[in-house]
C-alpha cells in the first residue's frame, strides 16, 4: 500500500500497452486507403471536417459517412458547388482514394471510435509521406494546385458553371479566355490573369485577386495551373 | 515574494491569457459551425488546431505554475537555479511560439508540439522534489502529458512510414495527454488547493491525491481503449472494455466525493477557490460520465469523444483558475474577492451551455442520420440554432475568463507590485 498511485498508474499504462500490442498486428489498411490519408492531409480536409473527432470543427465528422450516404452521394458532395469550394478541384483518383479511406474507417466497428486529436492525427498521417505527384500530367498537377495553398484558387473560384464565390466561375474558361483581351491567346490571357490580375477585370467583378501570386507560386505551378485551366472547355 | 513565487504566478497568468485565447478560438470554430460566415471559415482553416494548441499550452502552463506552488509550499526557501530559470524561459518561448505558429498558419505549426513537450518535461523534471507525495502525482501527470506530446514525432522518427504504429501511437499519445496526464496533474493541484481553502489535513489531501490520481489514470486508460479497439480488437477485448465502462464515471465520482468533503469544511476563505474547485469537480464528473458511455456499444454512436475531452479540458482549466485565485488571495492581490462571482457564473454557464448545445446537436444529427437517413449536410440547417447557442456559450466563457483576467491584471498580488517597484 506504499503507493496506490504507482500501482494504479502502472496498471493503466500496462493495459494501454497490452491493448496496443494486441491490436497492432490485426490492423490493416489497404494501399489505396493510405493514399486517401495522404490526400486527406494534403488537401486540408481536417481544417473543416473531423475524422473521429480529430481536427475539424467546421463541418461534419466524416467518420460514418459511408453509412449515411451512398458512394455516389459522396462523390457528388466532393464536387458539389453549393458546398465549400475546398471540395472542388479534387482529381478523380484523389476522390477514389478518399472513398477507400472512408470505407476502411467505417468498416471498423461503430462501438469503437478512435480519438486522436488534430495534432496527433496530423503527426501520424504526416509520417505516411506526401501524396505521389510525380506521375501526374501538368493539367492534373494544376488541378491539385488549384485547391491548395498558396494559390487557394478554389476558395474564390468554383468549377461549376455560373457559381460565384468571390470570383467568377472558371467553368468553360478555356473557351472564353481567347476572346477576353484582343491579341492575347487563351494561354497568355490565363497566365496574365494569374500573375497580373489588375490588368484586365472581368466585367462586374472587383479587383480582389491577390497581386503576389507571381511570387507565391513557382513558375512550374503557374504553368500547371494554366494547363489545367485550358482543359476547362 | 521570491523569484520562484513570482515565476509560479506568472506561469498561471500566462495560462490565463492562453486560456482566454483558447476559449475565443473555440468560439470562432462555433462561428464557423453556424455557417453564417463562410469567408471567415475559409480564412481560418485551422481554428480548431489553434484552439486545441492554445488550450494545451494554457493548461500545461497553469499546471506547471501549480506544481511550482506545491513545491514552494513544501520548501519556501527554494531559490531558482540558473538551469531552472533557463527551463522556465524555454517553456515561455514554446508556449507562445506554438499557438503563434497556428495563428499564422505556418506549415511547421504542428512540429512545434515537440518543443512544447520537451520544454514541459524539462521544467517538470527541474521542479525540486518536495516531501509532499502530491507532488509526485503531479510530476507523473506532467511527465505523461509531455510524453503524449512527443510520442507521435518519436514514433515517426523511429518507424517512418508505418501507418499503424503512427495511428495507434497517436491514439495512445492523445490518451496520455488529454485523458491521463492533464487530469492527473490537475487532480494533484486540486487536492493541494483543497487543503489550502479547507480545514482538511495535509495528510488527508495527500492520501486523496494518491488514490484519486491512480483511479483517474486507470479511468484515462479506459477512455483511450475504445480508440485502440477501433483498429481491430478481438471480441473478448471489446467485452472487457464495455464491462469496464463504469470505471471513468466511478473514478471521477470518487474525486467529486473528496471535493465535497473538502468543500463542506471550507474555512473562512474569502477567495472564490471553492467555487472554481466545485466547478472543476462537476465538469470532470460530466466528462467521466460521457467518456464512460463511449465504452458501451449502444451509446458509442451518440456521445462524441470531443464532448468528454472538452469537459476534461475545462475541468482542468477551472482548477487552474482556482489556483490563481487562491494564490492572489494568499499573496494579497485583491482579484480574488469583490465581484469575483460574476466571471465564475459566466464561465460555468457558458461552458455548460456550449457543451449541452454541442451534445444535443451531435445527438440530433446522429439520430437523423441513423434513423431517417438524412446526411449531415441535410440536417445542418436544422441544428443551426443549437450551434448558435454553443457560440453564445463560448462567448460567455470568453467573457467570463477575460473578466477574471482583467480583475487579476488590474490588481495583481500586492507583493508582486512591490517587487516590480524595487
Ligand atoms: C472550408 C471547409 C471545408 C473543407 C476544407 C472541406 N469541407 Fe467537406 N464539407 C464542408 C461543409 C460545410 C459541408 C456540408 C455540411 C456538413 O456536412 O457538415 C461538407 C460536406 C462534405 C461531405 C458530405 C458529408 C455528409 O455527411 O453529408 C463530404 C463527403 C466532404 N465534405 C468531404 C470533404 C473532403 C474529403 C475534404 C478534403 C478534400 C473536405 N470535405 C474539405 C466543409 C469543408
Ligand atoms: C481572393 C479571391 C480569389 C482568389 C484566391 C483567386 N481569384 Fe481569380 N479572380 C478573382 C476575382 C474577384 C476575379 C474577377 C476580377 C478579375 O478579373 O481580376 C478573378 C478572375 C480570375 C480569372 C479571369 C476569369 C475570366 O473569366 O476571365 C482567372 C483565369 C483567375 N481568376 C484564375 C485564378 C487562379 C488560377 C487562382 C489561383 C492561383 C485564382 N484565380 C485565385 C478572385 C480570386
Amino acid at each position: 500500500m506504499r503507493s496506490v498511485f504507482t500501482s494504479l498508474l502502472a496498471l493503466a499504462l500496462m493495459v494501454l500497452i497490452a491493448a496496443a500490442l494486441i491490436v497492432h498486428p490485426r490492423a490493416e489498411l489497404s494501399a489505396q486507403a493510405s493514399l486517401g490519408f495522404a490526400v486527406w492531409r494534403a488537401q486540408g480536409c481536417a481544417g473543416c471536417h473531423a475524422l473521429f473527432d480529430a481536427g475539424g470543427g467546421v463541418a461534419s465528422d466524416l467518420a460514418g459517412v459511408t453509412r449515411r450516404r451512398t458512394i455516389e452521394n459522396i462523390r457528388a458532395a466532393l464536387r458539389d458547388p453549393a458546398l465549400p469550394p475546398h471540395h472542388a478541384g479534387l482529381t478523380v483518383s484523389e476522390i477514389d482514394d478518399l472513398i477507400a479511406l472512408f470505407r476502411w474507417l467505417d468498416a471498423q466497428p461503430l462501438s469503437a471510435r478512435p480519438t486522436p486529436t488534430a495534432l496527433a492525427f496530423a503527426a501520424a498521417v504526416a509520417s505516411t509521406g506526401a501524396p505521389p505527384t510525380a506521375a501526374l500530367t501538368p493539367a492534373e498537377r494544376g488541378r491539385a494546385e488549384f485547391s491548395r495553398a498558396p494559390g487557394n484558387c478554389a476558395s474564390c473560384h468554383s468549377l461549376a458553371p455560373d457559381v460565384v464565390i468571390v470570383g467568377p466561375s472558371l467553368a468553360g474558361i478555356a473557351s472564353r479566355a481567347a476572346e477576353r483581351v484582343p491579341g492575347q491567346t487563351a494561354a497568355v490571357y490565363l497566365r496574365n490573369a494569374i500573375l497580373y490580375p489588375s490588368d484586365y477585370l472581368v466585367p462586374g467583378y472587383a479587383d480582389l485577386m491577390a497581386k503576389n501570386l507571381g511570387a507565391a507560386l513557382t513558375v512550374d505551378q503557374v504553368d500547371d495551373l494554366v494547363a489545367f485551366l485550358l482543359t476547362l472547355e | 515574494m521570491t523569484r520562484a513565487e513570482r515565476a509560479a504566478v506568472h506561469l498561471l497568468a500566462l495560462a490565463l491569457a492562453l486560456l482566454i485565447g483558447g476559449a475565443a478560438a473555440s468560439a470562432l470554430t462555433a462561428v464557423e459551425r453556424t455557417g453564417t460566415a463562410p469567408l471567415l471559415a475559409l480564412s481560418l482553416p485551422s481554428a480548431a488546431g489553434l484552439a486545441s494548441t492554445l488550450l494545451t499550452c494554457g493548461l500545461l502552463s497553469g499546471l506547471l505554475g501549480g506544481g511550482l506552488l506545491i513545491a514552494l509550499d513544501d520548501c519556501p526557501a527554494w531559490r531558482l537555479s540558473p538551469a531552472q530559470i533557463g527551463a522556465m524561459r524555454l517553456w515561455w518561448a514554446a508556449a507562445l511560439a506554438s499557438p503563434a505558429a497556428w495563428l499564422l498558419d505556418l506549415p511547421f505549426a504542428s512540429a512545434l508540439t515537440v518543443w512544447v513537450g520537451i520544454a514541459a518535461l524539462i521544467l517538470t523534471a527541474l521542479v525540486p522534489s518536495a516531501l509532499r507525495r502530491g507532488l509526485a502525482v503531479w510530476r507523473a501527470g506532467m511527465a505523461l502529458a509531455g510524453i503524449g506530446l512527443l510520442l507521435p514525432a518519436l514514433l515517426a522518427a523511429i518507424l517512418p512510414g508505418d501507418v499503424f504504429t503512427a495511428l495507434i501511437g497517436g491514439v495512445i499519445a492523445d490518451g496520455l495527454r488529454v485523458s491521463i496526464g492533464i487530469p492527473v496533474a490537475a487532480v494533484a493541484l486540486m487536492f493541494w488547493l483543497m487543503h489550502r481553502f479547507s480545514t482538511v489535513t495535509p495528510v488527508w489531501a495527500a492520501r486523496g491525491t494518491r488514490t484519486c490520481g491512480g483511479l483517474i489514470a486507470l479511468a484515462g486508460a479506459w477512455l483511450t481503449l475504445p480508440g485502440l479497439a477501433a483498429f481491430g480488437a478481438p471480441n473478448w477485448m471489446r467485452t472487457l472494455i464495455g464491462v469496464g465502462g463504469f470505471i471513468p464515471p466511478l473514478a471521477w465520482a470518487v474525486v467529486a466525493a473528496h471535493t465535497y468533503a473538502a468543500l463542506v469544511r471550507s474555512g473562512m476563505t474569502t477567495a472564490r477557490t471553492t467555487h472554481w474547485t466545485a466547478l472543476a469537480a462537476l465538469l470532470f464528473l460530466l466528462g467521466g460520465l460521457t467518456g464512460g458511455l463511449r465504452a458501451l456499444p449502444e451509446f458509442a454512436a451518440w456521445t462524441a469523444p470531443a464532448l468528454s475531452n472538452t469537459l476534461m479540458m475545462w475541468g482542468a482549466a477551472a482548477v487552474m483558475i482556482g489556483a490563481l485565485n487562491q494564490t492572489s488571495a494568499a499573496f494579497g492581490g485583491r482579484a480574488a474577492r469583490g465581484g469575483a462571482l460574476a466571471p465564475f457564473w459566466l464561465v460555468t454557464g457558458g461552458v455548460l451551455i456550449a457543451v449541452w448545445a454541442l451534445s444535443m446537436a451531435y445527438a440530433a444529427q446522429t439520430a437523423l442520420a441513423l434513423g431517417a437517413g438524412v446526411g449531415l449536410a441535410g440536417s445542418a440547417g436544422l441544428i443551426a440554432p443549437l450551434r448558435s447557442l454553443a457560440l453564445v456559450g463560448w462567448m460567455a466563457a470568453v467573457f467570463g475568463v477575460s473578466w477574471f483576467g482583467v480583475g487579476f491584471w488590474r490588481r495583481p498580488p500586492a507583493a508582486l507590485i512591490e517587487a516590480e517597484q524595487e
